[in-house]
């Protein structure tokens, strides 16, 4: 298999980062509930749930928790293994209009649905494993509102056309604290994916 | 000719092997650990110290050269070529699984760069690689190659992380 027939790798990882970037998702759910009021008259109003809540608290708490800690380790793990890559700039684009992308996508629509029926709630679990394929798919796993909450930016770098045959040609995309990059400037982050790299201070 | 090139102010050191494919040569890197990254720059900086003791000749293709000479070219000569090419490439193509067929590896490589934006580029023929895949729980998190001792030999060999 030549380079440019190669796959990703890291697959596993990289799910692991999608499902990172939809924890604010599971956050809303948790808040929310699977429980509704029922409205018979004459009788004192009675909650009925879905799935009992500390159940589905606790599985919405493991969706937001391991993730993170996963991409953490994995961050730790970059570091420690020095796992490198001198990245050189030929074009660099902010893209932080790809949040508002996640939030539509993602965020919005599945807030709004209504998880009080197995048949909505079976639906929705599809809808979700649909969008987390398409984002491990399409490479979108660097889209989580936690860089951004710290400050962090992303950029998508594309290669300077030297005219080397044997230069890579695949845009990756940095996540940084630097608020501008300039063509030419020369970085070396730590590798998250093979198109995933992150700047640490 | 001095090595213009400061060995102790390194920041990255990149691994990756020269193979045959169906589309010809390429050169890819393959991620590695810290273990592997010294064991590189210590190797670069042997060599450097074994070779730089002989006298510098310039490459003739007529020539014939022992195992250890101190051979030059210019990077932008005639004979320089793929090698050329392969100490200027920017942003080489990622394949951490390409020691998984090492028949088609041809020689591997090694490339430090250091705070002044120099690049010292080291390229020997290969001779033998072991790839094993072994803990898939550890590959979730990284793919870079990790140097194991063999439990039966005193030879080191390349391997996936385990």
């Amino acid at each position: 298999m030549s380079a440019a027939q190669k796959n990703e790798g890291l697959g596993a990882l990289r799910l692991i980062m999608v499902l990172a970037s939809i924890s604010p998702l599971f956050l809303l759910w948790a808040v929310r509930g699977t429980c509704q009021d029922s409205n018979i008259p004459c009788q004192v109003p009675k909650q009925t749930c879905l799935v009992p809540n500390q159940f589905f608290i606790a599985m919405c708490t493991l969706f937001i928790v391991l993730p993170n800690l996963l991409l953490l380790w994995r961050r730790r793990t970059a570091r420690k293994h020095q796992d490198t890559r001198e990245i050189v700039v030929g074009k660099a684009e902010d893209h932080r209009d790809h949040l508002l992308v996640y939030l539509f996508a993602m965020l919005l629509p599945f807030y709004a649905t209504n998880l009080t029926s197995w048949r909505e709630f079976s639906a929705t679990l599809l809808a979700v494993c649909f969008i987390v394929f398409l984002f491990w798919n399409c490479n979108l796993h660097y889209m989580n509102v936690l860089f951004a909450v710290f400050g962090y930016r992303i950029f998508t770098i594309n290669p300077p056309d030297d005219g080397n045959p044997l230069s890579g040609r695949e845009s990756v995309v940095l996540i940084t604290r630097r608020t501008t990059i300039f063509p030419g400037d020369r970085i070396t982050p730590y590798r998250l994916s093979n198109s995933v790299y992150w700047e640490v201070d | 000719m001095p090595l213009n090139f400061d060995l102790t102010t390194i920041d990255a050191i990149e691994f990756g092997v020269g193979r045959e494919t169906a589309n010809g040569a390429e050169f890819v890197s393959i991620p590695t650990d810290e273990d592997i990254k010294t064991a590189l720059r210590d190797m670069a900086v042997q060599t450097w110290t074994a070779i730089s003791k002989h006298e510098e000749v310039a490459f003739a293709p007529a020539e014939k050269y022992d195992s250890e000479e101190n051979v030059v070219t210019a990077t932008n000569g005639e004979y320089a070529g793929v090698l050329a090419d392969l100490h200027r490439a920017e942003m080489l193509p990622i394949v951490a699984n390409a020691l998984n067929e090492p028949e088609h590896i041809f020689c591997y490589f090694a490339r430090l760069s250091n705070r002044n934006q120099r690049r010292l580029t080291c390229v020997r023929r290969a001779t033998q690689f072991k790839g094993i895949l072994k803990s898939r729980l550890i590959q979730v998190i990284t793919d870079a190659l990790k140097i194991v001792e063999e439990r039966r030999s005193v030879s080191t060999t390349l391997r996936h992380v385990a």
